[in-house]
Protein backbone atom coordinates (compact mmCIF):
# COMPACT_ATOMS: atom_id res chain seq x y z
CA UNK A 1 0.00 0.00 0.00
CA UNK A 2 1.45 3.29 -0.97
CA UNK A 3 1.88 6.15 1.46
CA UNK A 4 -0.25 8.39 -0.71
CA UNK A 5 -3.13 5.97 -0.63
CA UNK A 6 -2.79 5.56 3.09
CA UNK A 7 -2.84 9.29 3.55
CA UNK A 8 -5.94 9.53 1.42
CA UNK A 9 -7.71 6.90 3.48
CA UNK A 10 -6.78 8.50 6.76
CA UNK A 11 -7.90 11.86 5.47
CA UNK A 12 -11.19 10.28 4.52
CA UNK A 13 -11.78 9.00 8.02
CA UNK A 14 -10.76 12.28 9.55
CA UNK A 15 -13.18 14.05 7.25
CA UNK A 16 -16.01 11.68 8.06
CA UNK A 17 -15.43 12.18 11.78
CA UNK A 18 -15.30 15.91 11.24
CA UNK A 19 -18.55 15.90 9.30
CA UNK A 20 -20.24 13.83 11.98
CA UNK A 21 -18.94 16.33 14.46
CA UNK A 22 -20.31 19.22 12.52
CA UNK A 23 -23.77 17.86 13.08
CA UNK A 24 -23.39 18.60 16.73
CA UNK A 25 -23.73 22.29 16.05
CA UNK A 26 -27.40 22.25 16.08
CA UNK A 27 -30.21 22.43 18.47
CA UNK A 28 -33.32 24.44 18.08
CA UNK A 29 -35.96 26.06 20.12
CA UNK A 30 -39.34 27.26 19.29
CA UNK A 31 -42.19 28.16 21.53
CA UNK A 32 -45.51 29.30 20.27
CA UNK A 33 -47.16 32.21 21.93
CA UNK A 34 -50.70 31.92 23.16
CA UNK A 35 -53.07 32.11 20.25
CA UNK A 36 -54.47 35.45 19.39
CA UNK A 37 -55.59 34.16 16.02
CA UNK A 38 -56.39 30.69 14.80
CA UNK A 39 -53.35 28.71 13.76
CA UNK A 40 -53.19 25.24 12.35
CA UNK A 41 -52.97 22.62 15.07
CA UNK A 42 -50.41 19.91 14.53
CA UNK A 43 -48.65 17.32 16.56
CA UNK A 44 -45.16 16.71 15.29
CA UNK A 45 -43.98 14.75 18.27
CA UNK A 46 -46.10 11.69 18.88
CA UNK A 47 -44.93 9.16 21.44
CA UNK A 48 -43.07 7.12 18.81
CA UNK A 49 -40.84 10.09 17.96
CA UNK A 50 -40.12 10.88 21.58
CA UNK A 51 -39.23 7.26 22.27
CA UNK A 52 -36.95 7.11 19.23
CA UNK A 53 -35.15 10.23 20.32
CA UNK A 54 -34.63 8.85 23.77
CA UNK A 55 -33.31 5.61 22.29
CA UNK A 56 -30.95 7.47 19.93
CA UNK A 57 -29.63 9.52 22.78
CA UNK A 58 -29.00 6.31 24.74
CA UNK A 59 -27.31 4.58 21.77
CA UNK A 60 -25.01 7.56 21.25
CA UNK A 61 -24.14 7.58 24.93
CA UNK A 62 -23.35 3.84 24.81
CA UNK A 63 -21.13 4.32 21.79
CA UNK A 64 -19.26 7.14 23.46
CA UNK A 65 -18.92 5.20 26.68
CA UNK A 66 -17.54 2.14 24.86
CA UNK A 67 -14.95 4.25 23.17
CA UNK A 68 -13.87 6.25 26.15
CA UNK A 69 -11.26 3.81 27.48
CA UNK A 70 -9.68 2.93 24.17
CA UNK A 71 -9.39 6.55 23.13
CA UNK A 72 -7.86 7.49 26.48
CA UNK A 73 -5.30 4.69 26.03
CA UNK A 74 -4.50 5.82 22.53
CA UNK A 75 -4.14 9.37 23.67
CA UNK A 76 -1.70 8.32 26.39
CA UNK A 77 0.42 6.29 23.95
CA UNK A 78 0.41 9.13 21.48
CA UNK A 79 1.65 11.56 24.10
CA UNK A 80 4.47 9.18 25.03
CA UNK A 81 5.40 8.84 21.37
CA UNK A 82 5.56 12.60 20.92
CA UNK A 83 7.46 13.28 24.14
CA UNK A 84 10.18 10.72 23.37
CA UNK A 85 10.81 12.08 19.89
CA UNK A 86 10.09 8.71 18.36
CA UNK A 87 9.02 10.09 15.02
CA UNK A 88 11.27 8.70 12.26
CA UNK A 89 13.37 6.85 14.83
CA UNK A 90 14.40 3.21 14.35
CA UNK A 91 15.01 2.73 18.04
CA UNK A 92 13.60 -0.60 19.25
CA UNK A 93 11.47 1.03 21.94
CA UNK A 94 10.06 3.44 19.41
CA UNK A 95 9.23 0.61 17.02
CA UNK A 96 7.37 -1.17 19.82
CA UNK A 97 5.50 1.95 20.78
CA UNK A 98 4.57 2.55 17.16
CA UNK A 99 3.26 -0.97 16.89
CA UNK A 100 1.29 -0.57 20.11
CA UNK A 101 -0.26 2.66 18.88
CA UNK A 102 -1.33 0.99 15.67
CA UNK A 103 -2.83 -1.87 17.64
CA UNK A 104 -4.80 0.48 19.86
CA UNK A 105 -5.87 2.51 16.88
CA UNK A 106 -7.18 -0.64 15.26
CA UNK A 107 -8.97 -1.50 18.49
CA UNK A 108 -10.60 1.94 18.45
CA UNK A 109 -11.79 1.41 14.91
CA UNK A 110 -13.23 -1.97 15.88
CA UNK A 111 -15.11 -0.49 18.81
CA UNK A 112 -16.53 2.18 16.54
CA UNK A 113 -17.40 -0.39 13.94
CA UNK A 114 -19.24 -2.55 16.43
CA UNK A 115 -21.16 0.43 17.83
CA UNK A 116 -22.27 1.75 14.49
CA UNK A 117 -25.03 -0.79 13.70
CA UNK A 118 -27.08 -0.11 16.83
CA UNK A 119 -26.50 3.61 16.45
CA UNK A 120 -27.63 3.37 12.85
CA UNK A 121 -30.77 1.39 13.73
CA UNK A 122 -31.70 3.90 16.32
CA UNK A 123 -31.05 6.89 14.06
CA UNK A 124 -32.94 5.19 11.28
CA UNK A 125 -35.96 4.78 13.45
CA UNK A 126 -35.78 8.43 14.61
CA UNK A 127 -35.41 9.68 11.04
CA UNK A 128 -38.26 7.50 9.88
CA UNK A 129 -40.63 8.55 12.67
CA UNK A 130 -39.71 12.23 12.38
CA UNK A 131 -39.95 12.12 8.57
CA UNK A 132 -43.39 10.53 8.76
CA UNK A 133 -44.51 13.17 11.18
CA UNK A 134 -43.23 16.05 9.06
CA UNK A 135 -44.72 14.57 5.91
CA UNK A 136 -48.10 13.85 7.45
CA UNK A 137 -48.53 16.90 9.63
CA UNK A 138 -46.88 19.58 7.49
CA UNK A 139 -46.26 18.17 4.03
CA UNK A 140 -49.81 17.08 3.38
CA UNK A 141 -51.92 19.06 5.80
CA UNK A 142 -50.38 22.49 5.56
CA UNK A 143 -49.48 25.08 2.96
CA UNK A 144 -46.13 26.89 3.21
CA UNK A 145 -48.17 29.87 4.40
CA UNK A 146 -49.52 27.84 7.32
CA UNK A 147 -45.94 26.95 8.27
CA UNK A 148 -45.03 30.61 8.21
CA UNK A 149 -47.97 31.48 10.44
CA UNK A 150 -46.87 28.91 12.97
CA UNK A 151 -43.29 30.13 12.91
CA UNK A 152 -44.47 33.71 13.26
CA UNK A 153 -46.41 32.80 16.36
CA UNK A 154 -43.39 32.04 18.43
CA UNK A 155 -43.11 33.84 21.68
CA UNK A 156 -40.55 36.39 22.69
CA UNK A 157 -40.46 34.65 25.99
CA UNK A 158 -37.38 32.60 26.43
CA UNK A 159 -38.76 31.06 29.59
CA UNK A 160 -37.74 27.47 29.81
CA UNK A 161 -35.69 27.62 26.67
CA UNK A 162 -32.35 27.21 28.34
CA UNK A 163 -31.40 23.63 28.06
CA UNK A 164 -30.01 22.58 31.38
CA UNK A 165 -26.85 20.65 30.90
CA UNK A 166 -27.28 17.97 33.48
CA UNK A 167 -24.84 15.72 31.74
CA UNK A 168 -21.52 14.73 33.16
CA UNK A 169 -18.30 16.05 31.72
CA UNK A 170 -17.85 12.76 29.92
CA UNK A 171 -21.03 13.03 27.97
CA UNK A 172 -20.14 13.29 24.29
CA UNK A 173 -21.38 15.67 21.69
CA UNK A 174 -23.48 13.24 19.75
CA UNK A 175 -25.39 11.99 22.76
CA UNK A 176 -25.58 15.53 24.09
CA UNK A 177 -27.13 16.69 20.85
CA UNK A 178 -29.81 14.02 20.94
CA UNK A 179 -30.44 14.27 24.66
CA UNK A 180 -30.88 18.01 24.20
CA UNK A 181 -33.36 17.35 21.43
CA UNK A 182 -35.13 14.88 23.67
CA UNK A 183 -35.39 17.43 26.46
CA UNK A 184 -36.64 20.11 24.10
CA UNK A 185 -39.25 17.80 22.65
CA UNK A 186 -40.38 16.70 26.09
CA UNK A 187 -40.95 20.30 27.09
CA UNK A 188 -42.16 21.63 23.77
CA UNK A 189 -44.23 18.57 22.95
CA UNK A 190 -46.46 19.22 25.92
CA UNK A 191 -47.72 22.33 24.22
CA UNK A 192 -50.65 22.06 21.92
CA UNK A 193 -48.82 23.75 19.08
CA UNK A 194 -46.00 22.10 17.24
CA UNK A 195 -42.37 22.96 16.83
CA UNK A 196 -41.57 22.71 13.14
CA UNK A 197 -38.06 24.12 13.32
CA UNK A 198 -37.03 21.69 16.02
CA UNK A 199 -38.63 18.79 14.17
CA UNK A 200 -36.86 19.79 10.96
CA UNK A 201 -33.53 20.12 12.70
CA UNK A 202 -33.88 16.69 14.29
CA UNK A 203 -34.90 15.13 11.02
CA UNK A 204 -32.12 16.70 8.95
CA UNK A 205 -29.50 15.91 11.59
CA UNK A 206 -30.66 12.31 11.80
CA UNK A 207 -30.54 11.92 8.02
CA UNK A 208 -27.08 13.46 7.82
CA UNK A 209 -25.83 11.42 10.75
CA UNK A 210 -26.99 8.28 8.97
CA UNK A 211 -25.12 9.31 5.86
CA UNK A 212 -21.91 9.97 7.72
CA UNK A 213 -22.21 6.81 9.80
CA UNK A 214 -22.24 4.87 6.53
CA UNK A 215 -19.20 6.78 5.32
CA UNK A 216 -17.45 6.20 8.61
CA UNK A 217 -18.18 2.49 8.59
CA UNK A 218 -16.87 2.07 5.04
CA UNK A 219 -13.74 4.02 5.88
CA UNK A 220 -13.10 2.05 9.07
CA UNK A 221 -13.43 -1.17 7.11
CA UNK A 222 -10.76 -0.19 4.62
CA UNK A 223 -8.43 1.26 7.24
CA UNK A 224 -8.64 -1.87 9.37
CA UNK A 225 -7.44 -3.94 6.41
CA UNK A 226 -4.51 -1.62 5.84
CA UNK A 227 -3.59 -1.67 9.49
CA UNK A 228 -3.42 -5.45 9.53
CA UNK A 229 -0.96 -5.30 6.67
CA UNK A 230 1.14 -2.52 8.15
CA UNK A 231 0.95 -3.40 11.80
CA UNK A 232 4.55 -4.55 11.96
CA UNK A 233 6.47 -1.95 10.05
CA UNK A 234 4.26 0.93 8.99
CA UNK A 235 5.08 4.53 9.83
CA UNK A 236 2.75 6.48 12.03
CA UNK A 237 1.14 9.29 10.19
CA UNK A 238 -0.21 12.63 11.25
CA UNK A 239 -3.54 11.46 9.92
CA UNK A 240 -3.84 8.92 12.71
CA UNK A 241 -3.31 11.67 15.24
CA UNK A 242 -5.78 13.85 13.40
CA UNK A 243 -8.37 11.10 13.39
CA UNK A 244 -7.88 10.47 17.07
CA UNK A 245 -8.29 14.19 17.66
CA UNK A 246 -11.54 14.18 15.73
CA UNK A 247 -12.84 11.18 17.59
CA UNK A 248 -11.97 12.83 20.89
CA UNK A 249 -13.81 15.91 19.83
CA UNK A 250 -16.74 13.74 18.86
CA UNK A 251 -16.72 12.10 22.27
CA UNK A 252 -16.03 14.98 24.59
CA UNK A 253 -16.32 18.02 22.44
CA UNK A 254 -13.84 20.80 22.31
CA UNK A 255 -15.91 23.47 20.65
CA UNK A 256 -19.53 23.16 21.47
CA UNK A 257 -21.60 25.28 19.15
CA UNK A 258 -24.82 23.52 19.89
CA UNK A 259 -26.30 26.54 21.63
CA UNK A 260 -25.93 28.76 18.57
CA UNK A 261 -29.12 27.67 16.95
CA UNK A 262 -31.03 28.24 20.16
CA UNK A 263 -30.81 31.94 19.43
CA UNK A 264 -32.59 31.55 16.12
CA UNK A 265 -36.07 32.88 15.69
CA UNK A 266 -37.11 33.55 19.23
CA UNK A 267 -38.81 36.89 18.97
CA UNK A 268 -42.44 37.23 18.17
CA UNK A 269 -43.38 39.73 15.49
CA UNK A 270 -45.04 42.91 16.65
CA UNK A 271 -48.69 43.01 15.82
CA UNK A 272 -49.12 45.65 13.20
CA UNK A 273 -52.75 46.39 13.82
CA UNK A 274 -52.38 49.79 12.21
CA UNK A 275 -51.65 48.23 8.85
CA UNK A 276 -53.80 45.15 9.08
CA UNK A 277 -55.65 46.07 5.88
CA UNK A 278 -52.35 46.04 3.99
CA UNK A 279 -51.14 42.74 5.40
CA UNK A 280 -52.15 39.32 4.21
CA UNK A 281 -53.24 37.04 7.04
CA UNK B 1 -76.68 79.44 -52.70
CA UNK B 2 -73.78 77.97 -54.58
CA UNK B 3 -71.42 80.47 -53.01
CA UNK B 4 -72.54 79.66 -49.49
CA UNK B 5 -72.33 75.92 -50.18
CA UNK B 6 -68.76 76.30 -51.39
CA UNK B 7 -67.84 78.40 -48.35
CA UNK B 8 -69.32 75.77 -46.10
CA UNK B 9 -67.31 73.03 -47.84
CA UNK B 10 -64.11 75.00 -47.29
CA UNK B 11 -64.86 75.96 -43.73
CA UNK B 12 -65.74 72.48 -42.47
CA UNK B 13 -62.23 70.95 -42.62
CA UNK B 14 -60.76 74.05 -41.01
CA UNK B 15 -63.23 73.89 -38.14
CA UNK B 16 -62.66 70.17 -37.70
CA UNK B 17 -58.92 70.66 -37.70
CA UNK B 18 -59.14 73.42 -35.11
CA UNK B 19 -61.45 71.28 -32.99
CA UNK B 20 -59.12 68.26 -33.11
CA UNK B 21 -56.14 70.41 -32.17
CA UNK B 22 -58.02 71.76 -29.18
CA UNK B 23 -58.94 68.22 -28.06
CA UNK B 24 -55.39 67.07 -28.45
CA UNK B 25 -54.14 69.93 -26.31
CA UNK B 26 -56.56 68.97 -23.59
CA UNK B 27 -55.79 65.20 -23.37
CA UNK B 28 -52.07 64.96 -24.11
CA UNK B 29 -50.10 66.46 -21.27
CA UNK B 30 -46.46 67.36 -21.47
CA UNK B 31 -44.14 64.68 -20.13
CA UNK B 32 -43.45 66.73 -17.02
CA UNK B 33 -47.13 67.04 -16.16
CA UNK B 34 -47.17 63.86 -14.05
CA UNK B 35 -43.60 64.14 -12.88
CA UNK B 36 -42.72 64.82 -9.27
CA UNK B 37 -40.54 67.72 -8.29
CA UNK B 38 -36.97 67.12 -7.30
CA UNK B 39 -37.44 68.15 -3.70
CA UNK B 40 -35.70 66.34 -0.89
CA UNK B 41 -38.61 66.94 1.41
CA UNK B 42 -40.13 63.47 1.75
CA UNK B 43 -43.42 64.70 3.14
CA UNK B 44 -43.85 67.15 0.29
CA UNK B 45 -43.00 64.48 -2.24
CA UNK B 46 -45.59 62.07 -0.85
CA UNK B 47 -48.16 64.86 -0.90
CA UNK B 48 -47.31 65.68 -4.51
CA UNK B 49 -47.61 62.05 -5.52
CA UNK B 50 -50.92 61.81 -3.74
CA UNK B 51 -52.24 64.88 -5.54
CA UNK B 52 -51.03 63.77 -8.94
CA UNK B 53 -52.64 60.38 -8.45
CA UNK B 54 -56.00 62.04 -8.09
CA UNK B 55 -55.74 62.88 -11.78
CA UNK B 56 -56.56 59.84 -13.95
CA UNK B 57 -54.05 61.12 -16.50
CA UNK B 58 -51.29 60.30 -14.01
CA UNK B 59 -52.45 56.84 -12.91
CA UNK B 60 -49.90 55.32 -15.24
CA UNK B 61 -47.12 57.01 -13.29
CA UNK B 62 -47.78 54.99 -10.12
CA UNK B 63 -44.77 52.63 -10.60
CA UNK B 64 -42.45 55.59 -11.15
CA UNK B 65 -43.83 57.35 -8.09
CA UNK B 66 -43.24 54.23 -6.05
CA UNK B 67 -39.60 54.07 -7.10
CA UNK B 68 -39.04 57.78 -6.56
CA UNK B 69 -40.66 57.71 -3.15
CA UNK B 70 -38.60 54.70 -2.12
CA UNK B 71 -35.45 56.54 -3.16
CA UNK B 72 -36.51 59.68 -1.34
CA UNK B 73 -37.54 57.83 1.82
CA UNK B 74 -34.23 56.00 1.81
CA UNK B 75 -32.57 59.38 2.05
CA UNK B 76 -34.55 60.16 5.19
CA UNK B 77 -35.14 56.84 6.94
CA UNK B 78 -37.50 56.64 9.88
CA UNK B 79 -40.61 54.89 11.21
CA UNK B 80 -42.90 57.63 9.87
CA UNK B 81 -42.20 56.45 6.32
CA UNK B 82 -44.29 53.35 6.91
CA UNK B 83 -47.40 55.45 7.51
CA UNK B 84 -46.62 57.56 4.44
CA UNK B 85 -46.45 54.52 2.21
CA UNK B 86 -49.51 52.98 3.80
CA UNK B 87 -51.52 56.16 3.20
CA UNK B 88 -50.46 56.40 -0.43
CA UNK B 89 -51.24 52.73 -1.04
CA UNK B 90 -54.67 53.03 0.55
CA UNK B 91 -55.47 56.07 -1.58
CA UNK B 92 -54.29 54.23 -4.66
CA UNK B 93 -56.46 51.24 -3.82
CA UNK B 94 -59.47 53.48 -3.19
CA UNK B 95 -58.94 55.27 -6.49
CA UNK B 96 -58.69 51.96 -8.32
CA UNK B 97 -55.14 52.62 -9.51
CA UNK B 98 -54.03 49.33 -8.00
CA UNK B 99 -56.02 46.42 -6.63
CA UNK B 100 -56.16 45.68 -2.93
CA UNK B 101 -54.05 42.58 -3.57
CA UNK B 102 -51.38 44.62 -5.34
CA UNK B 103 -51.37 47.10 -2.47
CA UNK B 104 -50.98 44.30 0.06
CA UNK B 105 -48.23 42.75 -2.01
CA UNK B 106 -46.21 45.96 -2.15
CA UNK B 107 -46.69 46.77 1.51
CA UNK B 108 -45.93 43.21 2.65
CA UNK B 109 -42.87 42.87 0.49
CA UNK B 110 -41.28 45.93 1.99
CA UNK B 111 -42.57 46.16 5.53
CA UNK B 112 -43.88 42.79 6.74
CA UNK B 113 -41.34 40.42 8.33
CA UNK B 114 -43.37 37.53 6.92
CA UNK B 115 -43.02 36.59 3.29
CA UNK B 116 -45.73 37.39 0.79
CA UNK B 117 -44.28 34.85 -1.63
CA UNK B 118 -44.93 32.13 0.95
CA UNK B 119 -48.37 33.37 1.92
CA UNK B 120 -49.52 33.29 -1.67
CA UNK B 121 -48.79 29.53 -2.02
CA UNK B 122 -52.16 27.87 -1.87
CA UNK B 123 -51.18 24.22 -2.33
CA UNK B 124 -50.01 21.72 0.27
CA UNK B 125 -46.36 21.90 1.26
CA UNK B 126 -45.49 18.57 -0.38
CA UNK B 127 -46.87 19.85 -3.68
CA UNK B 128 -45.53 23.41 -3.37
CA UNK B 129 -42.06 22.23 -2.50
CA UNK B 130 -41.69 20.35 -5.75
CA UNK B 131 -40.89 23.83 -7.02
CA UNK B 132 -38.87 24.76 -4.00
CA UNK B 133 -36.18 26.49 -6.06
CA UNK B 134 -38.72 28.94 -7.46
CA UNK B 135 -40.12 29.60 -4.01
CA UNK B 136 -36.64 30.18 -2.60
CA UNK B 137 -35.78 32.53 -5.47
CA UNK B 138 -38.94 34.55 -4.78
CA UNK B 139 -38.09 34.64 -1.08
CA UNK B 140 -34.58 35.85 -1.85
CA UNK B 141 -35.93 38.66 -4.00
CA UNK B 142 -38.41 39.57 -1.30
CA UNK B 143 -35.71 39.58 1.37
CA UNK B 144 -33.91 42.22 -0.72
CA UNK B 145 -37.12 44.31 -0.75
CA UNK B 146 -37.41 43.88 2.99
CA UNK B 147 -33.87 45.02 3.44
CA UNK B 148 -34.70 48.15 1.48
CA UNK B 149 -37.99 48.67 3.29
CA UNK B 150 -36.97 47.88 6.83
CA UNK B 151 -33.36 49.02 6.91
CA UNK B 152 -33.11 51.76 4.28
CA UNK B 153 -36.59 53.24 4.59
CA UNK B 154 -37.64 52.56 8.19
CA UNK B 155 -34.24 52.12 9.81
CA UNK B 156 -35.80 49.26 11.75
CA UNK B 157 -33.07 46.68 12.19
CA UNK B 158 -34.92 44.42 14.68
CA UNK B 159 -37.72 44.01 12.18
CA UNK B 160 -35.30 43.10 9.43
CA UNK B 161 -33.58 40.59 11.72
CA UNK B 162 -36.97 39.05 12.31
CA UNK B 163 -37.49 38.73 8.57
CA UNK B 164 -34.09 37.09 8.28
CA UNK B 165 -35.01 34.61 11.00
CA UNK B 166 -38.23 33.78 9.21
CA UNK B 167 -36.22 33.29 6.07
CA UNK B 168 -33.73 30.87 7.64
CA UNK B 169 -36.33 29.03 9.73
CA UNK B 170 -38.53 28.48 6.73
CA UNK B 171 -35.58 27.26 4.71
CA UNK B 172 -34.84 24.67 7.36
CA UNK B 173 -38.44 23.51 7.67
CA UNK B 174 -39.02 23.45 3.92
CA UNK B 175 -35.78 21.52 3.34
CA UNK B 176 -36.81 18.92 5.90
CA UNK B 177 -40.39 18.65 4.64
CA UNK B 178 -39.20 18.32 1.07
CA UNK B 179 -36.86 15.45 2.00
CA UNK B 180 -39.63 13.80 4.04
CA UNK B 181 -42.09 14.11 1.17
CA UNK B 182 -39.54 12.72 -1.29
CA UNK B 183 -38.79 9.75 0.97
CA UNK B 184 -42.31 8.52 0.48
CA UNK B 185 -42.50 8.91 -3.29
Amino acid sequence: MTMRKQLKRHCGLAMACGMTLSLAHASAWAVLKPDDQPRPKINLFPTSVVESLSETSRAARDMESDMYDVVAKLDKQNRAYQSTNCANSDDKGCLQLRKAIRGTYKEMLEVMQSSIPSMRNSLDSTASAMGGSLRGEIGRKMTPGDVQRILAGRSTSQQGMTVTTTSSARQGKLSKMFSRYYELVKRGGQQSDALPVLASQIYLDSMQSLYYLDLLEAEIGSQSTELVLELEWGELTDQISATVGDVKALLWGETDRSQDILEVGLEAPQQQETYSDLLVK
Amino acid sequence: MNVSATALKLATPVVLLLGLTACAQQSVQPASYCGLSSTNNVDKLFMEASQKLQDPNCYHAFPEYKEELIAAASGAPGPENEARFARLLRESIDSGIISKRQGQEIFSQYFDPEFYAVKSEARSSCTSLRRKDELYAAMRVELAYKREGMLDILDDEPRFREAQRHYSDMHMVFDAVEVACMQES
